[in-house]
């Protein structure tokens, strides 16, 4: 055997011995929807709906049918990225007169409640960005009106289906990390948060992130998220959120902290320590659940596994694609390996091939097509509302609030 | 109007360089606000245009358009319609696919596909989407309404309106040289393609597939009021420094060849650009690497 075909023979192995591993949880295949198209319409057309489109573009079957924006600048330009589609001012006149079967919402967080409640009523699948609600009344009412209907709603928490981290996830509960010892994640970008506007009630509604009558800031636009990541690892729920926050790097007038840490404690004891800031960007998004046996680190198109020097063999890994983090080692997680081993483009393929958007909004198309439940329930997002709104309340009074039960139901 | 001293700057790296935004004459709000979105509009594109990222959609296209047609939506559809039109246009001296088969690629307009005629294709927007990338942060400049403001990539594309936060113009010098001229910018874009030392650049001739090797700093400036105005400086400058020369019949646009030493040749003047002296007066310099870029 000559050295090319040694190597190549290597890297099929290496490829196959991976796949065996990780064949419980290939990617998913890109949503088909049967017969005529779905008409979609977005509520909502600033920064987030620009990715949404993008994304959107990618699914088969999928046709925008209606954008909706109150704020005329961004309803012009939103019109302009979704072509062939209606304009509308108010979500009310989407839901009567653009024919949409499913609505995403990427409005801010306080207005979900009222549009999520009449698109559901409406016979609407509904897509709602994370956090679900800025209050748990709001939560409530959305749930409520969700329980009442039968279509599709799924809430944006994208851990839930991201590939690489379902993936690890099932490596997680096979006992890869055995106990866990702790918890740790982070958020960081450098950005004010703030968008330009020249009038001040077009500053009041656009700069609503910066209201804190109205935003969860850091622990709802950020945290939330995360933190159901670990909640849905373990499934359980903190009992207690200890929070802190200041105006550290923005001292523009606001309220709303732009640094934040958290410290989550668990049923069993274990703790989470968080933190988020507008001040700087290093290492940016990642989650991180350290075990006796490895350590998982997840940061949202990559995931690794970190295995201690004492933890068990299982095989597979000797041969598995690995990256270099100062010290440490970690073995890459591929999603769908066994076709990468197959075309030979398993080192090509250490990230995911789309954003984590993509497979959210895939497998919200994929629910409506199919018939099945949404991934991300709205008790999901109910729950992790809860999170959201005791981190704030935390973090706004430097103190610790406990998680009742109640709170998550 | 209070400004922030010396202008509010923020950057970003993104594309593979250094994106830059400097506002002056707003106040810090409206200034802060506004390059946090314009920078977050460039973040935004270089995840969707990076050859480099496998999550892009350009990565997508790469991936699957010699299988089948790939939807995209609509402003990558744009942007691909002008780099093809540009390419057609340049005779293919800006050519996305590198290799000179830029005629291969079919945009289907109604569908808003793209699909490859061949199986070893792939798009680089390099040459492109960083100017495309500035012209959606001067439209949110633009918007925001701030009187002065530069956007630059690497320092070799750039955007400016207004006057800086002494009320003076933008000056930018085209090349390191101490001689090299100075072009004005007020809502005009520039792009600089330049090939320094004798080392092979990493701008390749389509037509031989050989690193073009010409000196000197090409220049190109797109007139004002062009929505997409970078983006086409960014492809005739590339078009420029791979042929030496521009079509005659391109309108709106002006483009020179500073050589080494600063001596300019100009072969096209269809906006009423003017090239001035350095004098003493500072200015951006524009077409070398940002760690090295002067203000």
């Amino acid at each position: 055997m000559s050295p090319i075909d040694r190597r190549e023979f290597l890297v099929q192995s290496a490829g196959a011995l991976t796949a065996m591993a990780l064949m419980p949880t290939t990617l998913p295949a890109a949503a088909k929807v049967r017969g005529a198209e779905l008409p979609v319409g977005i509520v909502g057309l600033g920064r987030q709906s620009r990715a949404i489109i993008t994304e959107l573009a990618k699914i088969e079957g999928v046709k925008i049918v209606g954008v909706c924006d109150n704020d005329p600048a961004r309803l012009d330009q939103g019109a302009k990225r979704a072509p062939g589609a209606a304009a509308f001012a108010s979500h009310k006149e989407l839901l009567e007169r653009s024919g949409a079967k499913a609505v995403i919402i990427a409005t801010p967080t306080h207005l979900h409640r009222e549009i999520a409640v009449d698109a559901v009523s409406a016979g609407a699948h509904v897509y709602c960005e994370s956090p679900m609600a800025h209050t748990l009344a709001d939560a409530r009412a959305i749930a409520g009106a969700v329980r009442a209907a039968k279509t599709v709603f799924q809430v944006g928490l994208e851990g839930r289906t991201n590939p690489v981290y379902k993936l690890a996830r099932s490596f997680f509960r096979s006992d890869s990390v055995r106990e866990v010892v702790s918890m740790r994640g982070q958020a960081r970008q450098k950005t004010s948060w703030r968008v330009p506007a020249s009038d001040p009630a077009r500053d009041k509604m656009l700069n609503w992130r910066l209201d804190e009558s109205v935003s969860l800031g850091l622990a709802g636009e950020w945290a939330a998220q995360q933190l159901d990541v670990f909640c849905w690892y373990r499934d359980m729920y903190p009992v207690s959120i200890r929070g802190w926050g200041d105006v550290v790097v923005h001292k523009d007038g606001r309220k709303v902290a732009d640094t934040i840490g958290l410290e989550a404690i668990y049923p069993d004891g274990r703790r989470l320590a968080y933190d988020a800031t507008l001040g700087g960007s290093y290492e940016g998004k990642y989650e991180l659940l350290c075990g006796v046996n490895a350590s998982i680190k997840l940061a949202w198109t990559h995931g690794w596994m970190f295995k201690e020097a004492d933890a068990p063999t299982q095989g597979w890994e000797v041969y598995a694609n690995r990256q270099r983090f100062h010290d440490d080692e970690g073995i890459t997680l591929i999603a769908d390996a066994t076709k990468l081993a197959s075309q030979g483009k398993l080192k090509d393929g250490v990230g995911l091939p789309n954003p984590a958007l993509y497979y959210a909004l895939n497998e919200f198309v994929r629910s409506i097509a199919e018939g099945k439940p949404s991934m991300a329930s709205v008790d999901d997002g109910l729950r992790a509302t809860a999170l959201a709104v005791a981190s704030a309340e935390a973090v706004a009074g430097n103190t610790t609030v406990e998680l009742k039960p109640e709170m998550l139901k | 109007m209070s400004g922030h001293p010396g202008g509010l700057r923020r950057a970003l790296a993104a594309m593979g360089t250094r994106f830059e935004v400097v506002i002056a004459g707003a106040s810090e709000p409206l200034a802060a606000g506004a390059a946090d979105e314009a920078l977050a509009r460039i973040g935004e594109l270089h995840a969707r245009w990076s050859r480099f990222e496998p999550a892009s959609v350009l990565s997508g296209i790469n991936r699957a358009a010699c299988e089948r047609p790939v939807r995209v939506e609509a402003e990558t559809f744009a942007l691909l319609s002008l780099a093809q039109a540009l390419s057609r246009a340049s005779g293919g001296a800006f050519d996305p696919t590198l290799t000179g088969r830029m005629h291969l690629v079919t945009l289907d307009h109604s569908e808003r596909t793209v699909r490859f005629g061949a199986a070893d294709l792939a798009l680089d927007l390099g040459a492109i989407a960083k100017g495309a990338a500035i012209d959606a942060a001067a439209a949110v400049l633009r918007e925001a309404g701030v009187p002065g403001a530069l956007v630059h990539g690497g320092t070799s594309s750039v955007w400016a309106v207004g006057r800086d936060e002494a009320g003076e113009p933008w000056r930018v010098r085209l090349g390191p040289w101490a001689g090299a001229p100075v072009v004005v910018l007020d809502g005009q874009s520039l792009s600089v393609s330049a090939q320094h030392g004798d080392r092979p650049g990493h701008t390749v001739d389509p037509a031989s597939g050989r690193s073009v090797t010409r000196g000197g700093c090409c220049a190109v400036v797109v007139e004002a009021g062009a929505d997409d105005g970078a983006a086409r400086a960014d492809a005739w400058a590339t078009a420029l420094l791979v042929r030496g020369e521009l079509p005659a019949g391109v309108a709106g646009l002006a483009g020179w060849v500073v050589e080494p030493g600063g001596r300019v040749r100009t072969h096209l003047q269809r906006v009423g650009m003017v090239l001035v002296g350095a004098g003493s007066r500072p200015a951006t310099t524009a077409g070398v690497p940002a760690r090295e870029s002067a203000t």
